[in-house]
């Protein structure tokens, strides 16, 4: 053990692993209690966040809390005007996007020590390690094809947004995956490497456990005090 | 690959030439499993290493005594900083710690890159430095790397070169490469196999490297100016990447940037291209206007010919768009693409697709085109297809070129005019004095 050990990715507010443990129980707190009160368990996710220092996150998940949540209201009221069915898929959508917001703050890198430190199954690691490098490089994907398109000067047309947007999205996801598995097995890795070391660990902080804590309290007491709640 | 059989030695530098589409890169896929586990197709012989047929071993078995490098190092990095990427392969081979970090810091030190420095913001030469590290940092016997010295100055590929050398010489490994840029690779090859059709049809066992370059020839520079720049400022990440450059391009004139990699050159294209947004400075052109009607008088060539393709057929990717039929058809000719209009775009080889993107663009023979790094996966003779055809384009159409180029056979033929950059400054310019300069340095 490295005496005061560090973790590097400043940014990185809580242990991968309890991150990743973490969304869970947001994203199925919220669903449990979307029926009735569903605001009160995200509130105290929220309050969490904050008091955790992960307003930076927080500040760029809202936006998509408020559209996708007010299409979801819109829509459902329209359909059937009451009140409570369509703000619980408000809570619905409000508590999967809440759940993101621990695991943005996730390095690949640290989670793959952590679970190798653990001695996580090695195809599950595969697997979380191609999923978390896939949607930055998906990002970096939308935004050359947007520039390929500009550069060729594509009119716009909804067929052509298609074609020249959809299309080429699709394809490039199927090589994308097949080059990210790739890149990661010619690096070495496989199922069956038992003997695998860490460049660097991944400390654990008391902070780390009370976050849990106090994720997993509220999700066991909204559970037991939202009146919605029905487990059997 | 066509009935081809080989003994690969341990303790020697063997280099893969050849035209493109002609098997070589399909030789090092077959050889560390990418061929058959990710790609289709019929694969039978045998591949023995250490007197045991491997053809059954997966990739990442493979990897425990083979190194690769691929041609696209975008889609090869994982991590955030370049000392975990290069500490990867590492961990995976069960490394100890202190040894570990002893070898990335040493590889980090050797190909100079700044192992806290985040990958994201990596120029594309120094993303290919990186995954040269990676590939050296393991305690592997096989090297197989393809095209590894695309995009590379000539300092980082004299590092990597050296590494690989010395790799052979003192440590007895098997370094296998393929590369176009022969130039380069004179002092370090052992064994040069030439590959065509599948086959491999000539051994050289005495490698001169010189292909030799495409001559100078001269164009007529109009008055007209086509595009003026004054004091472009670009920034990314907090650095500030093009730091207050002024230039101007007159029509049928032929610019070339020159620099180490990391040197801003390529952000300087995209700035003035427009492709960049800019922190200050202004640009002024003729064709200034909404996207559209700019990027219908401008064309630009990327870095990565992958980011530039997305139909779903080439005959789509050259004539989407308003492209002059009878000149596409004409390129189509030159540059031998006549069989594959029907293929996926990204099936064909990286030679290949370095061809269509540029036929794609040159279609439309645009008023400013925008070359970077054209030469990628070129072997000389597709080479001086592609430079005639863009010095045909600026004498008839009165077409201005800009151009980035790390390559040396071509320098001379797309010039008029040089601009050598140094941290996102003009340091230096001029014409064929500042270019003979710059190449003496880099000889």
């Amino acid at each position: 053990m490295e005496a005061n050990p560090k973790r590097e990715n400043r940014e990185s507010k809580i242990y991968p692993l309890l991150s990743l443990l973490c969304s869970i129980l947001i994203f199925v707190g919220a669903l449990l209690t979307a029926k009735e009160d569903g605001w009160i368990f995200l509130s105290a996710v929220v309050v969490i966040f904050l008091l955790f220092g992960m307003w930076r996150k927080l500040l760029f998940i809202i936006p998509f809390i408020v559209v996708f949540g007010g299409i979801y209201f819109g829509l459902a009221y329209l359909l059937e005007p009451d009140l409570a069915n369509a703000l619980s898929g408000v809570w619905r959508i409000g508590g999967l996007c809440l759940a993101i917001v621990p695991s943005l703050y996730l390095y690949p890198e640290d989670l793959i020590r952590s679970l190798n430190a653990m001695h996580f199954p090695r195809m599950a690691s595969l697997g979380l390690l191609i999923t978390l490098r896939f949607f930055p490089l998906l990002n970096s994907e939308r935004k050359r094809i947007k520039e390929a398109m500009r550069s060729r000067a594509m009119p716009f047309s909804l067929k052509g947004f298609y074609r020249s947007t959809i299309i080429p999205f699709a394809v490039r996801l199927v090589h994308l995956s097949d080059a990210l598995s790739l890149s990661i097995e010619t690096k070495g890795f496989s199922k069956e490497n038992k003997n695998v070391t860490s460049f660097r660990s991944v400390p654990f902080y008391v902070k780390d456990a009370l976050f849990f804590v106090l994720i997993t309290a509220s999700f066991v007491c909204s559970l037991i005090f939202c009146p919605g709640v029905n487990l059997f | 690959m066509d009935n081809a059989s080989y003994d690969f030695e341990y303790g020697k530098f063997y280099l893969i030439y050849g035209a493109s589409g002609g098997g070589k890169s399909t030789i090092l896929s077959i050889l560390n499993g990418r061929i058959p586990h990710y790609v289709e197709g019929q694969l039978r012989g045998q591949i023995i290493h250490d007197g045991k047929d491997i053809y059954e071993d997966g990739i990442a078995q493979r990897g425990q005594f083979i190194s690769s490098l691929f041609q696209n190092p975008d889609e090869q990095i994982l991590f955030d900083k370049v000392e975990d990427e290069i500490a990867f392969p590492l961990e995976n081979q069960g490394v100890p710690r202190e040894k570990m970090k002893e070898a990335v810091y040493a590889t980090c030190s050797s190909l100079k890159l700044d192992p806290k420095a985040k990958t994201r913001t990596l120029s594309g030469g120094e993303k290919q430095r990186l995954e040269g590290a990676c590939a050296l940092a393991l305690d592997n016997k096989i090297f197989l790397l393809d095209e590894p010295l695309a995009n590379l100055d000539k300092e980082s590929s004299e590092l990597l070169l050296g590494r690989l050398k010395k790799k052979a010489e003192e440590e007895g490994a098997c370094i296998i490469l393929v590369e176009h840029r022969l130039d380069r690779l004179s002092k370090y090859v052992d064994v040069a196999l030439k590959v065509e059709g599948g086959k491999i049809v000539e051994q050289k066992d005495v490698f001169s490297g010189l292909e030799g370059e495409i001559p100078p020839n001269s164009s007529s520079v109009g008055e007209e100016s086509l595009l003026r720049a004054e004091k472009l400022v670009f920034e990314a990440g907090g650095k500030r990447i093009v730091d207050e450059v002024s230039l101007e391009l007159k029509k049928g004139e032929r610019l070339l940037i020159l620099g180490d990699n990391g040197a801003g050159k390529t952000s300087l294209l995209r700035s003035l291209s427009g492709l960049a947004k800019l922190k200050s400075g202004k640009i002024y052109s003729p064709y200034m206007g909404k996207s559209r009607k700019w990027f219908s008088n401008v064309g630009y060539l990327f870095q990565n010919p992958d980011y530039q393709l997305f139909c779903k057929s080439v005959r789509e990717e050259i004539y989407l768009g308003k492209v002059d039929e009878e000149y596409a058809a004409h390129l189509i000719g030159v540059f031998n693409l006549g069989e594959m209009l029907d293929k996926h775009p990204l099936s064909l080889s990286e030679g290949q697709k370095r061809k269509l993107t540029f036929i794609s663009v040159l279609a439309k023979k645009p008023k400013i085109l925008f070359l970077d790094e054209p030469t990628v996966g070129q072997d000389f003779e597709s080479l001086k297809i592609l430079v005639d055809e863009a010095n045909r384009l600026v004498r008839e159409n009165g077409t201005a070129l800009i151009s980035i180029t790390h390559d040396r056979r071509c320098m001379r033929a797309l010039m008029d005019r040089c601009l050598i950059i140094d941290k996102g400054r003009i340091a230096e310019e001029g014409g064929e004095e500042v270019l003979a300069k710059y190449l003496e340095k880099i000889r």
